[in-house]
């Protein structure tokens, strides 16, 4: 192997090891120091925003068996089963409130099956784990781990039953086919939003006896050296540092970076702050890079979504902005502001995305009719929509045109040769693939609402293995140290299918919980 | 060490830290106390602890207390030693039976600032203040460090129940937000309201265009 210092090592490298002994031996000829000083591994060391060294902590001003980063999906259901194992289980929230991006997502969540059965019910043909396995791969264009989304879609519906039992979950008699999905397995809460889950999920970890800290922001992750465990944390205290010793495991369940705009241009520098994000203020990665600091590797960062039905001019993502999301499998119609199609409405979101900017207008429009509202929603959710001047509604294609600024004769003839299309099953424009539930728009009253990408999600993160154990720079699992939910990357490829972060999150946020909680203190 | 900084506290104490009580500034107090208040023989704040005794039952409740908030609004610039003692550890009035908690050196020189803060009437730790709401009445027993945080449930003893707060704050219009009701279920009341720094609409972090408005926010 010749001159190999001088480049990156990679684990997928045939050489790797030979690589890894020879750094681990300079890391470790750098740390000779440690070995007496008592000096904390810190691969900042030396930067600007680093100090040189930093100091273990000589005392725990705290402990517990399981310390969570992260009070979202990942974060509660990781909190639930530790606690459930019998582990002390603290989370640690940032933000004033609990929830994260969780609380504030669109209430979606895949599995290809329920205790409910209501796929049967509602009479929406056949699914199985093997057909959401291969949408999920297909849409992220084969870059996601098979191995890994295995494990979602398997144990997505486990994790579904288990918040409807033990959380109280309830979930909408809805079940739609949304982009990137060739079956009709996008499960609605009744709540329509995020918060149906984490509700469910934080009754069950509280039930439990895990313990929830907000305004409580990490600061650093504690280990001690390139083969050892994390040890525990340190968070910002309003006197100064407070370090948490976690006897058993950290779990890092804090989110993606879809809010730092410097991040993410690091990653994707197309992504600058003229895009509106749909995430709340705290996704701003920054566990991430403390990952990093003590060695865990990310991948696919690059990969990063943009939500293509926010609201246009704040980049929200409320309750009506899921409607074009759901709607697809139910025939609604996506315009741009002349009122033509432009996309194939089942496409993935990033297709649907850039097709959007191609329209080199400022918002495109979701058109849909009353017949379809019970299929994606609620009336009164339409209702309160209209009153917040987001759905705009008309008795006649023509006049929805003209409210939107359109030439409705123009949005009229999009309609009724869409609706051709669907008797015909058969799409000339975009070569939309149909299914039987899909309606034709014969009848008013007719609604519209406006659209627009704005940065959603982060598939990159830290690399982890099926046991949600996080895997460091040698391809080997960081010993007591577990991540779960977007915080992750590798999973979801280059475009994650809309629906798959909520049991992404659930599902292997329990694998981390459980995990976590089977280390010995 | 323990005994070594007892001793010094001892010695400094009595020489240096010795103020004077009432009467040096209030050489009339009885007059100032008008006719409707009973007597007080003697001087100094231990004299008013057999009515108004910090550790009485219900002095840290969630509650108006209009003796210390008198006192605290009324004497901004006098030393804190002139009605307290605290050796770095406990915190009290001198004379009581019971600390009014533990506090550091830091701690007081937190308070302090606190306490000027209040005095300036900027925030909404000074509205309490006027309204004859003392330090008890949010930090209950104890002395609030720096970062110390007010559970909800004293704010609801007073503003509440939420049932009743959602209620007030109800919009004319549904489609309006509620601040009191939002798409988070239960939110802490320190989520948005700060006693001592500018309260914020948290709901704008994502909602710019929400016309919300906050009592002592921008």
């Amino acid at each position: 192997m010749e001159n190999s210092k001088h480049e990156a090592p990679t684990p997928e490298r045939p050489d790797g090891d030979s690589r890894r002994t020879f750094l681990k031996t300079s890391l470790a000829f750098g740390l000779a120091t440690a070995a007496t000083g008592g000096f904390a591994l810190d691969l900042g060391a030396g930067s600007a925003t680093s100090p040189a060294k930093r100091k273990l902590p000589t005392k725990w001003d705290e402990s517990y068996d399981v310390v969570i980063v992260g009070s979202g999906f990942a974060g509660l259901a990781a909190a639930a089963e530790a606690a459930g194992k019998g582990a002390s289980v603290v989370i640690l929230e940032k933000m004033p409130v609990y929830g994260g991006n969780s609380i504030i997502n669109g209430g979606e969540y895949n599995a290809w099956t329920d205790e409910l059965h209501l796929r049967e019910k509602l009479g929406l043909g056949e699914d199985s784990a093997d057909t959401h396995k291969n949408d999920t791969l297909k849409g992220g264009d084969f870059f996601g781990s098979p191995e890994l989304v295995e494990v979602l879609t398997a144990g997505a519906p486990k994790a579904l039953d288990w918040m409807i039992d033990e959380g109280g979950l309830k979930l909408r008699n809805v079940l739609n086919r949304t982009g990137g999905h060739s079956k009709y397995r996008t499960h609605t809460c009744v709540e329509g939003v995020g918060r149906g889950f984490t509700e469910a999920l934080r009754k069950i970890a509280e039930k439990r006896g895990a313990k929830m800290r907000l305004k409580t922001e990490v600061s650093w992750i504690w280990r001690k050296d390139v083969d050892g465990p994390v040890l525990g944390l340190e968070v910002k205290g309003p006197k100064g540092p407070v370090n948490i010793r976690a006897r058993k495991a950290v779990v890092l369940a804090s989110g993606g970076f879809g809010r730092d705009v410097a991040m993410r241009m690091i990653y994707n520098p197309s992504l600058n702050a003229g895009y509106n994000c749909t995430n709340h203020k705290g996704a701003t990665g920054e566990m991430i890079r403390f990952a990093q600091a003590v060695g865990a590797d990310l991948l696919h960062m690059a990969f990063i979504q943009l939500y293509p039905y926010a609201e246009p001019e704040t980049g929200i993502l409320d309750a009506p902005a899921v409607y074009p999301f759901r709607g697809p499998g139910f025939g609604i119609v996506y315009v741009d502001e002349k009122g033509k199609r432009f996309v194939n409405e089942v496409e993935r979101r990033d297709v649907v995305s850039r097709a959007e900017l191609a329209t080199g207008g400022k918002k495109t429009f979701t058109i849909f009719n009353e017949a379809m509202i019970p299929k994606m929603g609620t009336k009164e959710e339409v209702e309160m929509g209209m009153a917040r001047g987001r759905f705009v509604k008309a008795d006649t294609l023509e006049e929805l045109g003209r409210k939107l600024g359109m030439d409705g004769a123009v949005l009229k003839d999009t309609i009724t040769r869409h609706n051709g299309y669907i008797k015909e099953k058969k799409d000339p424009e975009f070569n939309k693939t149909f299914s039987a539930p899909m309606l034709t728009m014969e009848s008013g009253p007719y609604y519209a609402i406006a659209q627009w990408p704005a940065v959603h999600h982060t598939m990159g993160g830290l690399r982890t293995d099926k046991e949600a154990r996080v895997v460091d720079i040698w391809g080997k699992p960081i010993p007591r140290l577990y991540a779960a939910g977007e915080v992750t990357g590798g999973l979801h490829g280059a475009n994650r299918l809309g629906g798959n972060a909520t049991p992404d999150a659930t599902v292997f946020g329990r694998i981390a919980g459980l995990n976590a909680a089977a280390e010995k203190a | 060490m323990k005994a070594w900084a007892l001793l010094i506290g001892l010695l400094t104490l009595p020489a240096f830290a010795a103020p004077p009580g009432c009467a040096a500034c209030h050489p009339d107090l009885a007059a100032q106390l008008g006719p409707a208040h009973p007597k007080v023989k003697g001087d100094g704040i231990q004299k008013c602890l057999p009515c108004h005794d910090p550790a009485r039952k219900g002095a840290s409740e969630a509650a108006k207390n209009p003796f210390a908030v008198k006192l605290h609004r009324g004497h901004g610039g006098v030393d804190c030693a002139v009605c307290h003692a605290g050796n770095g550890k406990t915190f009290s009035v001198k004379g009581a039976k019971k600390p009014l908690g533990k506090a550091t050196a830091d701690d007081l020189k937190a308070a302090r600032a606190a306490f000027a803060d209040v005095a300036e009437g900027r925030h909404l730790a000074s509205a309490h203040a006027k309204a004859g709401v003392s330090c008890a009445g949010c930090h209950a027993n104890r002395v609030p460090g720096k970062g110390d945080g007010v559970e909800d449930g004293r704010c609801l003893a007073c503003h509440g129940p939420m049932d009743a707060l959602v209620e007030r704050t109800r919009p004319k219009e549904a489609h309006l937000p509620n601040p009191h009701k939002s798409h988070y279920g239960e939110m802490a009341c320190t989520a948005c309201h700060f006693g001592h720094q500018k309260s914020v609409v948290m709901c704008k972090d994502c909602h710019p265009k929400f016309k919300l408005t906050i009592t002592h926010g921008e």
